[in-house]
């Protein structure tokens, strides 16, 4: 996209952080899965609706990683393919837990807005 | 963690990034493979979905903080590339650079030499020298003087040795030529040394352990004390031939045996330049620090401080201070030595260093012209790079990353250049005018030249880079043209008139000093100075205190001269003109100035002094033969003695007293130019002179007059005086074969000799008013022409629609001289500035000086015309057809 309007990669990062870390971890919480395996994971689970850009993908790995929230470690793929696996931690794992309940919460919150009538 | 092992780490980081996404890529290729697609297909498709790899690595990999080391890399591979592409303007850059990076470089190292560099001394902070302040009403001209005089009395340094305890005091005299006979046998070879005469404690003072042996003790440093000498260290290399047993042997120095006491380490600086030292003896009226001649030096005892010896110091008892300044005040201080010794050369050294920071303000202006015309062309190379993502801020950083590294390559070549401007600075100018231990190129000054080609880097790569942010990127792209500004010729203009008016300052500057130096070598000698061969010798020698062998020499070996073929007529005297007198004040007893002394200068010489010289006689008669030393006492005055102390040109017959004696003025002669010893108003004036006959001298006299002189013998030829040197020699040797001539001097030698400040400042000055000159043609050419290749097209045009190619040239040259005349008038204001500050440098040139005035704008004018419409040539040449075709 040619534009003299620099838009900065990050943002898109920036936009999404809070969300994606939490699908993520929650992502890991079946087992230890590599990037590729991450991505289609939350694709398939969200039934083809939430594609996640690989520039947003592995920075966000990488940062968690230094976070001290995943783990990784290099291991072999059924088809024998050598792959970079992450694993949750228990740091990560709280952190899930936090960012659920803030989502929990914020969902509810918005939910009250856009539909005020309590639901019986 | 360490710099170095986070970079390690970050490059680990980095290659384990890239398998990490060749796996992926791998993955998905094999997925898709397993849908069904060909493996070619599979391959492409992962590689789409996955995006732009470069940049997802870029976006995980800023993560880690380091990329900012990696960007500077990239734009220096991508400078690397630049530089060599278009070697050219990188050529013209680096060595407009290491010029003007070189000569400050090289200046500055004097600047640092002086001022900010520790003096070669232990503890340097702890030494000091002592000033004798004085302000008051001068009795001489009734106008108000300030004096910090560096030059003590007898009495004074006795009272320091009396009153000061906090602070160790030693005493410096002068630096005189003396004749040394290594060895105590008769045969040996007398050669001439400048020996430095210091008092006992002065290498303590300095801090200075002699290598072997030790300083002088207070017994040597007395009059009738043992004959002590202490060795430099060249001096007992060279012609000891590093005898380690040297000590307690005995040398003939001065005519007399010397006992060697020390060996001065290598490497010792001393202010004199002394190559041997000997003990300062000071006494009294006539002897040491008899006459206001030597200078005091502290330094500070241990656990002292120097409010302690301050307060010590501000209590001296002033002498004789009712004749320095009868309603005035007075007091001693400590002057830090480091600031005494910058103090002489403290102004001139900043002038210019002024003066060539402007060569790299024109220099810096040059090249930010030319890399603004650089910046035009690269516009849809920037336009591009900006399309495709570049940030600005990633644009002005690769910008100035050229040009840094520009500046850098150039400021290793200015290192080189100053180094090879000191080298040769060191040859044509004497110890004097450089700093204790010599320019050199230290720590500070590469700190210096390191932050001068930031500094530079910054002003001709940043304001460039202003303009960068400016392309427009969608017209660019779309156009694919130039982004051919109006604007960037404009700032151009600015700067060439920026640097044509720190140019005329230069001009100008450098006009009134070379102004100065025609006034003073032109100025009237008094005497006729063609044909005349002078030789200095040392007669600070104890054979010759005693007045009859004193005259015995002189007239042998004049006898002996006089017979050589060709000369015509030779004569000895203490002093020659150009050269300074020794300062001794007559006693006036009669006329108007009766009781008081005159200051004048002294000079005792034989009878034919005046003859040889052609000093021409304008009232009674010359010194003859006749004047005996127990016939009665005469003297010759020059006009401006009379004129001074007889308010009459024409004294012939008036006395004046000298001591005891009593002298009749028995004749006036002209004035000859001198170097000033009494009253330092100018290089070169014709101060009151008086002549005595050397038979008439009296053995104080002698004494005093050749431990601070070397007599010259004068000859003058009937041919060319190069030739008559040996014979000189041949003259001397028989009346004392031992006795060495120190050098010969033609009379254009000594005038030289005598404004070698001047000369040195003119040349100096010249060099640096050319280099801005040639700079700034440079600048205005480069402008013209740039502006010649941009406008080709709109000239054809203008062409073939019937203008002429006169009326174009006009118009493109006319931007070189508009920039030039604005360039101009602000330089002026400049120069009148400037010529405030040079006013004490200024004689017989007013500051306003109209033969300047005139040539400078003339010079600067003929110039820039040329460099103005030389480029406009080109334009005869544009066809107006192919212009239109180009279209």
């Amino acid at each position: 996209m040619p534009t003299s309007e620099h838009q900065p990669y990050q943002n898109r990062i920036e936009l999404l952080q809070g969300t994606l870390d939490m699908l993520i971890l929650q992502t890991l919480q079946w087992g230890a899965q590599h990037g590729y395996g991450i991505a289609q994971a939350l694709r398939a689970q969200s039934g083809e609706v939430l594609q996640v850009e690989t520039g947003s993908l592995y920075p966000a790995l990488h940062r968690m990683e230094r976070q001290g929230w995943i783990l990784s470690k290099w291991g072999q793929t059924e088809q024998n393919q050598r792959a970079k696996y992450y694993r949750i931690t228990a740091e990560g794992k709280k952190q899930l837990a936090r960012d659920r309940s803030k989502w929990e919460a914020m969902v509810a919150a918005i939910g009250n807005i856009l539909s005020p009538t309590p639901q019986v | 963690m360490t710099f170095w092992s986070r970079i390690l780490r970050s490059e680990r980081d980095k290659s384990d990034l890239d398998e990490e996404i060749k796996a992926h890529l791998a993955l998905a290729a094999a997925d898709k493979r397993d849908r069904g697609s060909s493996a070619e297909q599979a391959r492409r498709e992962a590689a789409r979905e996955f995006g732009n790899v470069g940049l997802v690595k870029d976006v995980t990999h800023e993560l880690s903080g380091w990329m900012w080391l990696e960007h500077l890399t990239q734009d220096l591979r991508f400078a690397v590339r630049q530089v060599r592409r278009t070697p050219g303007f990188s050529l013209a850059v680096i060595l407009t650079l290491a010029l003007g990076i070189g000569v400050n470089s090289a200046v500055f190292s004097m600047v640092n030499g002086f001022m900010l560099r520790p003096l070669p001394y232990p503890d340097a902070d702890r030494v000091a020298s002592l000033i004798l302040h004085t302000e008051g009403i001068s009795p001489r001209t009734g106008k108000a003087v300030v004096d910090d005089d560096d030059s003590h009395e007898f009495e004074t340094w006795n009272l320091v040795n009396r009153d000061i305890t906090a602070a160790q005091a030693a005493a410096q005299g002068g630096t005189t030529g003396v004749n040394l006979q290594a060895g105590p046998e008769q045969g040996a070879a007398v050669r001439y040394v400048h020996a430095t005469r210091v008092s006992a404690g002065y290498f303590d003072v300095l801090g200075i352990r002699p290598l072997l042996g030790r300083g002088f003790t207070a017994a040597e440093d007395r009059p009738g004390g043992p004959k002590a000498v202490v060795l430099g260290y060249a001096l007992w290399q060279s012609t000891f031939q590093g005898d380690p047993h040297i000590l307690g042997k005995s040398i003939t120095l001065k005519g007399e045996p010397y006992v060697v006491v020390g060996v001065l380490p290598k490497g010792t600086h001393s202010q004199g330049n002394g190559e041997l030292f000997t003990p300062l003896v000071p006494s009294d009226p006539k002897g040491e620090c008899g006459g206001n001649n030597c200078s005091i030096l502290l330094r500070l005892r241990s656990g002292a401080s120097w409010q302690q010896a301050g307060a010590e110091i501000s209590r001296l008892h002033v002498p004789q201070f009712d004749q320095i300044s009868p309603r005035g005040r007075a007091w001693f201080y400590a002057q830090p030595l480091s600031r005494y010794l910058a103090s002489q050369m403290r102004t001139p050294v900043l002038a210019l260093m002024l003066a060539v920071s402007f060569i790299l303000l024109i220099a810096c202006a040059n090249l930010a012209g030319l890399t603004l015309v650089r910046i035009d062309r690269r516009t849809p190379e920037i336009a591009t790079r900006l399309a495709l993502g570049a940030t600005r801020a990633a644009i002005l950083r690769q910008l100035w990353v050229e040009a840094l590294l520009l500046a850098l390559i150039g400021a290793v070549l200015g290192l080189v250049l100053a180094s090879g401007i000191l080298h040769s600075v060191r040859g044509f100018v004497t110890d004097e005018f450089l700093p204790l231990g010599g320019p050199a190129i230290d720590g500070r000054v590469l700190c210096f030249t390191l932050s001068m080609s930031l500094l530079t880097s910054l002003f001709f790569g940043a304001l460039p880079a202003i303009r960068a942010r400016r392309v427009d990127v969608r017209s660019s792209v779309a156009h694919g043209s130039y982004g051919v500004a109006a604007g960037s010729s404009r700032i151009r203009q600015f700067l060439i008139a920026g640097e044509v008016c720190l140019t005329v300052v230069l001009l100008f500057s450098a006009g009134l000093l070379i102004r100065t130096l025609v006034h003073l070598e032109t100025l009237p000698a008094g005497f006729d100075a063609h044909n005349v061969m002078t030789a200095k010798l040392s007669l600070d020698d104890a054979r010759y205190h005693d007045p009859a062998a004193f005259r015995s020499l002189l007239n042998r070996s004049l006898a002996a001269m006089r017979r050589t073929p060709g000369v015509e007529d030779a004569a000895v005297g203490l002093s020659v003109p150009y050269e300074r007198g020794l300062n001794n004040p007559v006693d006036m007893v009669e006329g108007p100035l009766s009781g008081e002394q005159a200051s004048s200068s002294l000079s005792w010489v034989t009878p034919g002094y005046f003859s040889t010289l052609r000093i021409p006689l304008l009232a009674g008669r010359v010194l003859a033969d006749s004047d005996f030393s127990t016939s009665e006492h005469v003297a010759v005055v020059n006009t401006s003695f009379g004129r001074k102390f007889f308010n009459d040109p024409n004294p012939v017959g008036r006395h004046v007293g000298s001591g005891k004696d009593k002298i009749t003025i028995v004749g006036v002669v002209g004035n000859v130019a001198k170097r000033p010893g009494v009253y330092a108003e100018a290089p070169l004036s014709t101060e009151p002179v008086f002549y005595i006959p050397a038979a008439q001298a009296d053995p104080q006299l002698i004494a005093m007059g050749n431990l601070w002189f070397q007599p010259s013998w004068i000859v003058r030829t009937r041919g060319p005086i190069e030739s008559i040197t040996g014979d000189m020699q041949k003259a001397l040797a028989e009346a004392d074969p031992t006795l060495p001539f120190a050098g010969f001097y033609g009379m254009s030698d000594l005038l030289a000799e005598s404004l070698v400040y001047q000369r040195i400042e003119v040349a100096l000055l010249t060099v640096l008013a050319g280099l801005a000159l040639l700079l700034s043609a440079i600048g205005i050419y480069g402008l013209v022409s740039s502006l010649v290749v941009q406008r080709t097209r709109e000239i054809g045009i203008r062409i073939a629609l019937g203008s002429s190619f006169g009326d174009a040239m006009i118009k493109i040259g006319a931007s070189g001289v508009v920039a030039t005349a604005f360039g101009l008038a602000a330089g002026l204001a400049g120069s009148l500035l400037a010529s405030q500050v040079l006013r004490s440098e200024l004689y017989g040139v007013r500051e306003h000086d109209p033969v300047t005035l005139v040539a400078v704008p003339t010079v600067l004018a003929v110039i820039a015309l040329v460099a103005s419409f030389l480029p406009t040539l080109r334009i005869t040449r544009i066809q107006p057809a192919e212009t239109l075709r180009m279209e």
